[in-house]
């Protein structure tokens, strides 16, 4: 049971594709074994498809016939395989659970949006709207968990989001300017750096440098500014500078920050 | 490896210098069975906590009017702010919660438990020894020496402080999603790291097998095919990131 306990935590990373390719065929020959880990991919491999999604057209009658159509090629993909498979040697094994894997996924995941279309009646849109606000509704959860460890975990998973909405640039900041734990904000800061292009985000942090009194994180948003060459930051460094009791490391760096910036 | 044997010499020394017990409280948990959670949140207080046999929560402290409370498993020491008070609490080996938190009152010490431990200090470092679970750790003058005896697998841990070095031993087992970067000083680990495929970046060998990383920028590294992220960060001093044998 340990064991699933490990492929659990990582099924996630299978899943997008993110383990090396030794450990992904570990994960595979797993799953073709485990039904409990395969239940786990399919609600795992859900939510992760729901928020990579988001941005991607509004499901339609269309999308739902191509799901169809996908789910039969893999079904057929799947029994070739098993034939193959009692013909051929070993060597093939690595593509049944595949299949199998991506079966369970488009299957269960497909199953869950077609059944909850035709029950609700929902439209396309509505049914966007729902897995937006689901998105939204899960982050903020897990922002909101009491566990500072989980909560880093939480903006780690930002960085996974192909692309990300203003409601989560929204509590990447709340998490930047009002976490109670320094590692946390630290770990905020760090992902909104990498959405340096996005303007609001640039607004965002020039505006939440003097509001900053942790060393740790003053010292990180300079080098933020830095990288970013964000000039309009130098108002708020200047502000900075101003208050009481800052720490004399920061206030040498904020120094240098604003000499490199004008 | 002197600053190690010396930071460590320090500590002890600290420890065993807090011969005066002026008040010793024991606290039954509600529940010994259930995970217990330890609440201290004191401006100017050395605090070390220690695993040990019993099932009560023993704190010891060189002051009266420190105080402790329990509610469903959850402890709470308080003690009056403005002086600086030493706090030595013993608390049970099995699964905790630990949220520890000072300002300026010396070094943070915890050793031999088990859980999710959140330690953050100012003026002062922080040392957690022989620990199985996770650690988010943050302080700002003051070396940050952790060592694990087991990890939770799959959680995201951090340290950050911004005058100190940092070592950090994990298990030989560690599978994690480093990313790592000190300002001014070296980054040094003895664990294989691959490039994270979301970072590429080319890391180099050092002669004695340690990993010297170039600084002033973050290291992305994945050890044992990649897991979690583990952010660890400083401004200057040397960290090290160690493999335990």
């Amino acid at each position: 049971m340990n064991d699933c306990e490990e492929y659990k935590e990582r099924l996630a990373d299978w899943h997008m594709g993110r383990l090396e390719a030794a450990a992904a065929e570990d994960m595979e020959r797993h799953l073709n074994n485990c039904a409990d880990c395969r239940e786990t991919l399919a609600a795992t491999a859900f939510v992760l498809d729901s928020i990579n999604n988001l941005q991607d057209p509004e499901p339609s009658v269309q999308v739902k016939a191509d799901f169809r159509m996908m789910l039969d090629n893999f079904k057929a993909k799947e029994k070739k395989s098993v034939f193959r498979d009692r013909i051929c040697s070993r060597l093939l094994q690595p593509r049944l659970p595949l299949a199998y894997g991506l079966l369970i996924l488009f299957g269960i995941g497909g199953a869950y949006l077609l059944g909850r279309s035709s029950k609700q009646e929902l439209e396309g849109q509505e049914l966007h709207a729902g897995v937006q606000e689901q998105k939204q509704t899960m982050l903020l959860a897990m922002l909101d968990n009491p566990l500072a460890s989980e909560r880093i975990k939480a903006v780690s998973y930002t960085n996974d989001l192909r692309k990300v909405t203003d409601k989560v640039i929204d509590a990447l900041f709340t998490t930047l300017n009002n976490d109670p734990n320094v590692n946390v904000r630290l770990s905020a800061l760090e992902a909104l750096s990498a959405l340096g292009n996005h303007p609001a985000v640039r607004t965002g942090l020039i505006k939440s440098i003097p509001t900053q009194d942790s060393p740790v994180i003053q010292l990180a948003i300079a080098d933020v500014m830095l990288n970013l060459q964000e000039k309009d930051s130098v108002g708020s460094f200047r502000e900075l500078l101003k208050q009481k009791g800052l720490d004399d490391e920061v206030k040498k760096k904020v120094k240098e920050t604003i000499t490199k910036l004008i | 490896m002197k600053s190690y044997a010396l930071a460590l010499i320090a500590i002890f020394t600290a420890v065993q210098g807090m011969a005066q017990v002026d008040r010793q409280l024991v606290v039954h948990l509600s529940d010994a069975n259930k995970p217990f959670t330890l609440d201290v949140s004191v401006g100017s207080v050395a605090i070390d906590v220690s695993g040990w046999e019993g099932k009560d929560v023993v704190v010891e402290a060189n002051a009266e009017d420190v105080t402790a409370q329990e509610k469903n498993n959850e402890v709470t020491v308080k003690a009056p702010n403005g002086r600086a008070i030493k706090l030595n609490i013993k608390v049970p080996r099995t699964t905790g919660i630990f949220k520890l938190s000072s300002v300026n009152g010396g070094r943070m010490t915890v050793s031999d438990v088990t859980g999710n431990l959140e330690l953050q200090n100012h003026s002062g470092g922080i040392t957690a020894l022989n620990i199985s679970g996770t650690v988010v750790a943050s302080t700002v003058s003051g070396s940050v020496i952790v060592s694990f005896r087991r990890v939770d697998q799959g959680a995201a841990m951090a340290f950050s402080t911004v005058s100190g070095s940092m070592y950090i031993t994990f298990p030989a087992t560690l599978k994690a999603n480093l990313k790592v970067r000190s300002d001014n000083s070296k980054v040094f680990s003895d664990f294989e790291l691959a490039s994270d495929p979301a970072h590429p970046q080319t890391l180099k060998t050092e002669k004695d097998g340690f990993y010297h990383m170039p600084a002033d920028d973050w290291i992305y590294g994945l050890v044992g095919g990649g897991g979690p992220e583990m952010l660890i960060k400083n401004t200057t001093g040397n960290i090290y990131i160690r493999k335990a044998r």
